[in-house]
């Protein structure tokens, strides 16, 4: 910037001034827009390695007047958007053709409800058509479960699970096997998570402990992605281990504040962002995570307010991001290059 | 009376003349354009109208308009000359008691006024607001009267009487440049630089005496950027003093209550759902949480969590000001549903278990809290428990809580920071800040920051509403300030109040929620401001860039129901290409603690 250049706008008249503001404002309209229909027949291919470039076309927003957005699952095979909703223990449904619909409840635990906790974390929908949710439970730490929906509409809650520990991140392996995870604080303050085998029937087993604040779990590319709050880094681990002792897992990236965690085209993964990160001046971001663990500001403020979950469809290249702020209170659809 | 705003004439003489005295600023050539008055607006010597339904425009002499003083009204006939007398100026500066950029004109008022024309110029302060954004009354004036050389008129002016002078929304002091002799406004000014003042009373009365405006001398530019007001305004942000005396709380500086403050910051003993200070002020988030809205409490809170590492410089605590010392700001807590949900025989019983030694090293003894017949283990004002206790057993637990509220006071004081950049800059290190950096702040000024955000702190120490979203959960309006003055008004905890430990003879009038202060909230330090999103009382704005464009655009509009009340409106609309310029000046403003707690 020439240096003169805020000393000539100092005493511009308001006329001149107003002419700027609302050429801007126009240059940055559009954003709310509902998604227009798509043609939802569309053949399910694996794109991931074109070297496309990304529909602006894409980029939209779905406003969410009822719920906030937590955890997002895209389903390929039915071409739907899964939406896990803070309030209520909401499922909704988002397709092109027939936009957000109400899917079902999960099943409160007891006294949740009237507490006005219910958090939830990630979502994931089996092949059987079962749709199992996280949840998060109340900041204090009381309510945390495994919820599911049943393709027929039973629910139920994962046995055993126990409801101070806080659950956020699942993920779905070959086989419709689950892989979920949870932490809680310790005597010294200290957060300690672990990931587990999750069970419908039977409940949960350590998989893999010596963790901190796991926030996200990915089952992607014959592996699992592990996003520790705590440690702020990303982790790899194997599938069906055998699992290296605690402290011995794959550092993928580090970067303040993962969130939960979603696999885009190419090895790449996204990863959300809710809150602060120490001694950073970076605003709230989507940020990019690349197979070889560099990390990127894929979408920031303004663009996104506290965006959380994301899904990818890789049909249309596009990302799904949970965007939970007060005024962004929606999904986002990014076109993905 | 019906003020009419003349459109026309308000383009033609207030933005127009403006806009050459820009050009003129950013020219080295000294030989400025002279401003564009219009003939008919002066060199004639007509009676002042006296019409109090006369129309407030340039065309005619202003109506004879009332204003508050001290002891009762005075009118703005009574400032006009005689018609026969030589062309003089009567110069109506509006000004509020919050704005930094007007302190400084008021403060230099004797160097605005330079020899050659003082003689000539009568200068009137307007105050529109008093130093907490109260609209303007009486009581206001002499605080106001004390800057500068306590000789220049102070009126209040609540309702803001020339606004059809100048934009909607400008940027203060404002200046109504009148003939003296006959009441006729011949120039407006909005926050003019201080050489753009001298010259426009030198230009107009050049006109009024029918002869040639004399050339503009080229304007000082400091570091190469600045001019002479933001110089000392930069000067003035330097943090290099402790904060300033507290005597109401006779520990605020006492080592030893700080290092007990600390241990009642940390502990959760206080709470029965295991809450403390330190679940929402994180050390390594310079003690916030980093979150729109804290989940760390009994319940979610439904206002952003501010850092309070420069508490102790602060006059007014919280978002609506609910606290009037950091010991106050310490106790709420507590008995609060969202944070402790406790209650203060609940942290006495903790103290008492817990701390005692501690505590009557510093405070003395502790009441007898293991008679539990006399003091139930919880229990506060409302409760049976607390209702049926003897009132001296009520007073001596509650001072148990304000001794609490008082160490952490004390340990809050106690921090330091390094000192960042900009202050070495304004310890006159040219090479503090980068080139980029420099334009940044110039961009800063530029933009209206200053008017609010100045100080060592950047702040104002004041209330406004910009109207930006609620962090309610059910999306409902935060009255703000409104509502914390009722809640300051009614609290025992007040500075004035029993437990303070300097209660003043003749105790100061309370605060009054003038309409303004309706949706109002404080503002906020900028220390550190890059590093402590997110922004905004409810917490909703995740990066500079979407907070900065609010404070431009003014918040969410009328129809938003997301907030309430009108918009500042003194926040003046920005070129969107300074934000940029002004986020790489932000970014400069570290806020690094000495001695954070481990």
């Amino acid at each position: 910037m020439r240096n003169n250049f805020p000393t000539a706008l100092r005493n511009l008249p308001g006329p001149i001034l107003g002419s700027v503001l609302a050429l801007t404002a126009c240059s940055s309209g559009g954003k709310t827009s509902v998604v227009p229909l798509q043609d939802a027949s569309v053949t399910v291919r694996d794109s991931g390695t074109q070297d496309a470039t990304p529909d602006a076309s894409l980029d939209k927003f779905i406003p969410m007047t009822e719920g906030q957005p937590a955890s997002l699952w895209w389903d390929e095979a039915t071409s739907t958007l899964y939406i896990a909703d803070n309030q209520n223990n909401q499922v909704w449904t988002w397709t092109d053709s027939a936009g957000l619909s109400k899917y079902e409840a999960t099943e409160p635990t007891a006294g949740e409800l009237d507490a006005g906790a219910t958090l939830v974390g990630q979502l994931v929908r089996q092949r059987d058509g079962t749709v199992v949710v996280a949840r998060f439970g109340s900041p204090r730490g009381a309510y945390a479960a495994i919820a599911y929906i049943t393709s027929n509409g039973d629910t139920g809650l994962v046995p055993g699970v126990d409801p101070a520990r806080h659950h956020l991140g699942l993920g779905l392996a070959p086989g419709d096997k689950l892989y979920g995870s949870y932490f809680a604080g310790t005597p010294g303050g200290a957060m300690a998570g672990s990931v587990t085998k999750v069970d419908l029937q039977t409940g949960e087993t350590d998989y893999a402990t010596g963790f901190a604040k796991i926030v996200g779990v990915l089952v992607a590319n014959g592996k699992i992605y592990v996003s520790d709050q705590g440690n702020s880094s990303i982790y790899v681990l194997p599938l069906d281990g055998p699992v290296p002792d605690a402290g011995g897992y794959t550092v993928l990236a580090t970067f303040p504040v993962p969130d939960q965690i979603c696999a885009g085209p190419s090895g790449v993964i996204f990863s959300g962002q809710f809150q602060a990160a120490a001694n950073s001046t970076d605003p709230i971001s989507v940020r990019k995570i690349e197979p070889d663990g560099t990390v990127a500001l894929f979408r920031s403020d303004p663009v996104v307010g506290k965006p959380s979950g994301c899904a990818y469809d890789a049909v249309h290249r596009r990302l799904f991001v949970a965007d939970s702020s007060t005024l962004l209170n929606g999904i986002h659809i990014f076109p993905v290059p | 009376m019906k003020i009419r705003c003349d459109l026309f004439r308000v383009l033609a003489l207030a933005s127009l003349f403006p806009l050459f005295l820009a050009v003129a600023s950013c020219s080295n050539s000294g030989s400025a354009p002279q401003p564009s008055v219009s003939s008919d607006a002066g060199g004639e010597c007509n009676s002042a109208a006296l019409d109090a339904g006369a129309t407030l425009s340039f065309g005619s002499s202003l109506p004879n308009l009332e204003f508050t003083a001290e002891d009762g009204n005075i009118s703005l006939q009574s400032f006009a000359t005689s018609c026969s007398s030589n062309p003089s100026l009567l110069v109506l500066r509006t000004v509020a008691g919050w704005c930094g950029t007007c302190r400084w004109h008021s403060d230099n008022t004797s160097e605005l006024l330079a020899a050659d024309v003082a003689f000539r110029v009568q200068l009137v302060d307007l105050l529109l607001a008093n130093d907490n954004n109260q609209l303007a009354s009486s009581s206001d004036l002499p605080s106001y009267g004390a800057h500068g050389d306590g000789q220049i008129p102070v009126l209040a002016d609540p309702t803001f009487t020339l606004a059809p002078f100048f934009d909607p929304h400008p940027a203060l002091p404002l200046y109504l440049i009148v003939d003296a002799r006959n009441l006729r406004p011949m120039l407006a000014l909005s926050n003019p630089a201080p050489d753009d003042v001298t010259a426009a009373f030198r230009q107009v009365l050049a006109q009024l005496d029918g002869k040639t405006p004399p050339s503009a001398e080229p304007s000082v530019k400091y570091d190469d950027r600045f001019t002479r007001d933001q110089w000392d305004m930069i000067a003035a942000m330097r943090l290099n003093q402790p904060p300033p005396p507290d005597p109401t709380n006779h520990v605020a500086d006492d080592p030893n209550a700080a290092a007990l403050g600390l241990t009642f910051f940390e502990t959760p003993k206080f709470s029965p759902q295991q809450v403390s200070c330190r679940s929402c002020h994180n050390p390594a988030l310079l003690l916030t949480d980093g979150k729109e809205v804290p989940p760390e409490g009994a319940k979610f809170g439904t206002r952003n969590v501010p850092s309070i590492v420069l508490a102790g410089y602060r006059k007014w605590l919280s978002w609506a000001g609910v606290a009037d010392s950091l010991w106050m700001l310490s106790v709420l807590p507590v008995e609060l549903d969202f944070e402790y949900a406790s209650s203060r025989l609940f942290a006495a019983h903790a103290i008492f278990t817990s701390y005692r030694s501690e505590y009557e090293a510093i405070f003395g003894p502790m009441p007898p809290l293991d008679d539990t017949t006399r003091f139930p283990p919880a229990g506060m004002p409302g409760t049976p428990e607390w209702d049926s206790m003897a009132a001296a057993d009520q007073d001596a637990v509650t001072r148990v809580l304000v001794n609490m509220g008082k160490s952490v006071a004390a340990y809050l004081r106690s921090l330091r920071v390094m000192e960042s950049p900009l202050d070495s800059y304004a310890n006159g290190d040219l090479s503090a800040l980068t080139a980029r950096q420099k334009d940044g702040l110039l961009a800063y000024f530029s933009a209206g920051c200053a008017q609010c955000h100045y100080g060592p702190r950047l702040a104002d120490d004041s209330f406004h509403n910009l109207r930006f979203p609620t962090g309610r959960p059910d999306k409902t309006a935060d009255p703000g300030r409104s509502d914390g003055i009722a809640f300051l008004i009614a609290s025992e905890f007040r500075r004035t109040g029993k437990y303070s430990d300097s209660v003043p003879t003749t105790l100061p009038p309370n605060p009054v929620a003038t309409p303004n202060l309706v949706g109002a909230f404080e503002t906020s330090d900028l220390r550190g401001v890059a590093f402590t999103l997110p922004y905004g009382h409810g917490g909703t704005y995740g990066g500079l860039t979407s907070v900065i464009d609010a404070h431009r655009t003014a918040g969410l509009p009328a129809d938003s129901t997301l907030t309430v009340g009108d918009a500042e409106r003194f926040l003046p609309p920005f070129d969107a290409a300074l934000e940029p310029a002004i986020i790489d000046f932000l970014n400069v403003l570290r806020l690094d603690m000495v001695n954070p707690p481990q």
